[in-house]
């Protein structure tokens, strides 16, 4: 078989495979089984194949922090972080005319910043700001979407899981994708509440204001959040800055967490058993795809199908830049029904290395690397938020009772919108993913 | 063409010993097989697995060839690594041609399930620095040193550094964020790792002195795949490999060694050569290095003192030649 | 709850869901301790390492092989939990019998990974300790760490294959409980 066809039959495969339910990584490594073993001609040697694979990648030094960067998460989470980030947020903005909103996008950013996850982040600022918007009068499709697009941000301001896996698949730095990260983030809040100001600018009634917190009350609560604020600039600062490798940093941030949740008489004994099973939970849900993808890699490579679509995309004239927005499109569409970090272990190793094979803008391949690790990272990010299957959008709507899914995907729309906006900045201007990476 | 073989190695396909070396070989065997005999390259572990595991996967058949170092896989080649033990080695031809035939002679049951192709004995380490070349062995107390596999690791312990264990590709990166304050390497892997930008001060033993430590790679076939081979095609691998194809690869390295530390000094770099006396002290500190290895073989089974003594006069012999 | 003849069928179901349910249960928060430990080593020696020129011996290395133990006890809490996660919306406008084999066959593919990696993963552990292979600082034997892995893996297996036969009340139940011997 023409190793191009052999490599698409693989990839098709899988495709329905999972369509038909199979979990994504044994769907994956299921097809790269059968075409390692059509390639090589014995299951003696897939079998050999198969003693490796798990201790190679358990043992991947940078592997390590997702585990770590996941239960940072949990020990946020249960340790009270998000309660007192959304009463710090809000007794500033809470005054203002959908002030609550704005607070959430604010808490939701702050959370963000030692919580890998964005179904985490919306779940968690989900519990508190909802009821606190709801009770407020806010419209239910504001909440909501507030909610669920800020949620979004659990991957886009570093810790990043899906940049980790990212990193890991392409051999590209961690720390700098981090680094590269932050800017875009940084474009996404600001978006996010430009958005909550125009709804409200346009229907009042939506997000009405609130009364003016005293300044004792900013100032008590901004105290909450303190302990927490000081880890994560430290950890990011030691990143940039190169005190600690990433692995390192993400250690510390776990160990001080965990004992500022512990301290704060927050984390009790049953929450940490929650924390630990969270834990477990969520890594395995990214481990179990990862060997999927170590197997489906391995099959591809051996039919040496990636050089031969390069050489073709190269080789056919169309614009590099085409072909980056072919793969965005791509991405959006398997965002519509995909889990983001599923998208990214499927689609990255084929993708990437057409990507630094293309002139873009005259970029160097590692400026090509980050750039296109940050654009990946923000259109699966959509994903989490478009319909049909949006799981931010899912996970805010069972925690809202009365609102119904419609009108929640409704209140998430100009968010989307936003997003798009960014996404089309991104592509057009490289600068803002790697200005930051250039001062390292 | 009859016969493809599957090569696996670590290195991103544009480094010099995977285009080099490895390519250059795949050449050579084709040519010599009138284009019946050629190789798919697989760089960068595309096959999956980590670089310490590529030896069992020419054992095990997944691929036909693999191109490693050895020591990745500290305790599994134990034998082989008196090479690379503090101030052992000669030049790197012969010690390429000692090596070859020490494993091929003398620890054969090392590589049951595969043939050693040939050997390639990297320049000798070096230490590389930022900006401060360090000029006595007491000033690397504390140092943070990248550290070049086990016995390197425990050579570097004795005078009070700390080995730091890194993969290569994440050497430059550490130097320039500061994680490590330098790194032991052969010359010949500043460029290929992009690291002239990061060091521009080296400490370095004297020309002719023997290398503190070097990192050794070998080239190996599966013995299946081996055996599969009709035998005028096996006759075209064996007169590609062995002793004298040992010493072309490293004459390779050697050449690029001596390149980037030319270019090296044209950037304004400062080299700093270690004089007799601090030569002394050093060879003198690493003598616990060689005793703990023999203690290491002797507990393996093996009678380490002669191993050692083997490996010796094979350098000795080729050094003679 | 007991009494009824529906719950009387389940219960050499719910034994067995008691055992997995528990070993998985202790082992996941087994794996997170682990994980907990390692974050402190960590920081320790990277402090140590900033302000005293020491480090923890190896410590690179005891996060590595520490780090594949606690990850492999991990993953039979997760097919507990149904964490693995597949995409139903394609498949969601079929029959519910339909629906339910699907999901069958899911658990069952994924129990046969668990099994597969514990087998392969013990048989890497087996040949390493037969190759010497030991840690590059601290020179422990990689083979018992590996070996190590299998329990979890296998754990994780027998999970998958136990929710690819078992009734979905009972699958169901070992997901939604979070404390030992609940079910
Ligand atoms: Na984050
Ligand atoms: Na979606």
């Amino acid at each position: 078989m023409e190793p191009m066809t052999l490599g698409l039959l693989i990839l098709g495969l899988t495709v329905l495979l999972i369509l038909l339910r199979m979990p994504v990584g044994t769907a994956m490594f299921l097809c790269g089984a059968a075409g390692f073993v059509y390639v090589v001609g014995s299951v003696e040697v897939l079998l050999a194949w198969t003693k490796n694979v798990t201790y190679a990648r358990l043992s991947n030094f940078d592997l390590i922090v997702i585990p770590m960067f996941i239960m940072m998460g949990q020990f946020a989470t249960h340790g009270g972080l998000s309660r007192a980030l959304f009463r710090f947020v809000n007794a500033v903005l809470g005054r203002f005319r959908g002030g609550v909103a704005v607070a959430t996008i604010g808490a939701c950013a702050g959370f963000a910043s030692v919580c890998g996850s964005s179904l985490a982040t919306a779940a968690t600022m989900g519990q508190v700001a909802l009821p606190e918007m709801r009770q407020r009068g806010y419209s239910p499709g504001l909440a909501t979407g507030a909610v669920a697009a800020g949620g979004t941000l659990g991957i886009l301001i570093p810790p990043s899981v899906p940049l980790v896996i990212y990193a890991i698949l392409t051999g590209e730095s961690i720390g700098k994708l981090f680094i590269a990260a932050i800017v875009p983030a940084i474009i996404a809040v600001i978006g996010y509440m430009l958005v909550v100001m125009l709804v409200v600018s346009r229907n009042p009634q939506a997000g009405p204001a609130g009364v003016p917190a005293a300044l004792v009350e900013i100032l008590r609560s901004f105290i909450g959040v303190l302990p927490v604020a000081v880890v994560f600039l430290v950890v990011i600062l030691s990143i940039y800055r190169g005190w600690a490798s990433p692995t390192e940093a993400s250690a510390v941030e776990v160990f001080a967490c965990g004992l500022i949740a512990a301290l704060s008489g927050e984390l009790k004994p049953a929450g940490f058993l929650q924390c630990l099973l969270g834990t477990a939970e969520a890594t395995v849900m990214i481990f179990v795809i990862l060997l999927g993808a170590d197997m489906l890699n391995a099959a591809l490579a051996l039919t040496n199908m990636t050089h031969q679509i390069a050489d073709i995309i190269v080789s056919s004239g169309v614009t590099p830049i085409m072909i980056i927005l072919g793969m965005l499109l791509i991405y959006i569409v398997l965002g519509c029904v995909m889990e983001s970090m599923a998208i990214i272990m499927l689609t990255v190793p084929l993708f990437f290395p057409i990507v630094v094979q293309l002139d873009l803008f005259g970029l160097s391949p590692q400026e090509k690397s980050l750039w296109f690790g940050i654009l990946a990272l923000t259109v699966v990010e959509i994903g989490l938020i478009t319909p049909p299957v949006g799981m931010n959008v899912f996970v805010v709507n069972k925690m809202a009772r009365d609102v119904s899914l419609m009108e929640t995907y409704r209140g998430v729309l100009p968010f989307l919108i936003s997003d798009l906006l960014r996404i089309a900045l991104l592509v057009a201007v490289p600068a803002l993913s790697l200005i930051l990476v250039k001062t390292m | 063409q009859d016969v493809t073989l599957r090569v696996h190695h670590f290195l991103p396909s544009t480094a010099f010993p995977a285009t080099d070396m490895v390519e250059h070989w795949c050449e050579t065997i084709k040519t010599r097989s009138d284009g019946r005999m050629a190789c798919q390259i697989y760089p960068a572990m595309q096959l999956g697995g980590t670089p310490a595991q590529l030896i069992d996967q020419a054992r095990d058949g997944i691929v036909d060839a693999v191109f490693t170092v050895p020591s990745y896989q500290p305790g599994g080649y134990l034998r082989s690594e008196v090479f690379e033990l503090p101030f052992i080695a000669g030049t790197e031809p012969v010690t390429a041609m000692a090596m070859y035939e020490y494993v091929t002679e003398h620890v054969p049951d090392e590589y049951s399930g595969v043939r050693p192709l040939w050997v390639a004995v990297g320049d000798p380490s070096v230490l590389h620095f930022k900006a401060e070349a360090l000029q006595t062995m007491d000033e690397m107390r504390g140092l943070k040193i990248r550290s070049p596999g086990r016995y390197g690791a425990i050579a570097l312990e004795q005078v009070g550094a700390l080995p730091v264990q890194l993969p290569a590709n994440a050497i430059t990166e550490s130097l320039s964020r500061g994680v490590i304050d330098g790194v032991m390497i052969p010359w010949s892997a500043v460029r290929m790792l992009n690291m002239q930008e990061e060091t521009s001060a080296h400490t370095v033993f004297a020309d002719g002195s023997r290398p503190f430590t070097n990192s050794i790679a070998m080239f190996v076939i599966g013995e299946r795949a081996y055996d599969r081979l009709p035998a005028d095609l096996q006759a075209v691998i064996d007169e590609a490999s062995g002793v004298e194809a040992s010493r072309q690869m490293s004459e390779i390295y050697r050449r690029k060694g001596v390149e980037d530390r030319e270019a090296a000094m044209e950037r304004g770099a400062r080299v700093h050569v270690i004089d007799d006396a601090q030569y002394a002290e050093w060879v003198k500190r690493m003598e616990v290095v060689r005793q703990r290895w023999i203690e290491e073989v002797d507990r393996s089974g093996a009678d380490g003192a002669a191993l050692y003594e083997t490996a010796t006069a094979l350098i000795a012999k080729y050094e003679n030649q | 709850m007991a009494g009824n003849t529906a719950q009387g069928g389940l219960r050499p179901w719910l034994g067995a869901a008691r055992i997995l349910h528990g070993s998985a249960l202790v082992a996941a928060a087994a794996g997170g301790l682990m994980f907990c430990g390692l974050a402190t080593l960590l920081t320790i020696s990277i402090v140590a390492r900033k302000t005293m020129g020491w480090q923890v011996r190896g410590d690179v290395e005891i996060v590595q092989m520490g780090g594949a133990v606690a990850a492999s006890l991990l993953f039979a809490w997760c097919q507990v939990r149904h964490g693995n996660v597949a995409v139903d919306f394609a498949t969601r406008s079929l029959p519910r019998a339909v629906q339910q084999v699907l999901n069958r066959i899911g658990y069952l593919s994924l129990g046969c990974l668990g099994l597969l990696l514990a087998a392969r993963t013990a048989a890497l552990g087996l040949g390493s300790l037969e190759s010497h292979a030991i840690s590059t600082l601290l020179a422990w034997r990689e083979g018992y760490w590996q070996l190590a892995m299998a329990p979890g893996l296998g754990l994780f297996g027998v999970v998958g294959l136990f929710q690819a036969v078992a009734p979905q009340q009972v699958t169901d139940r070992m997901a939604q409980t979070f404390r030992l011997g609940r079910i």
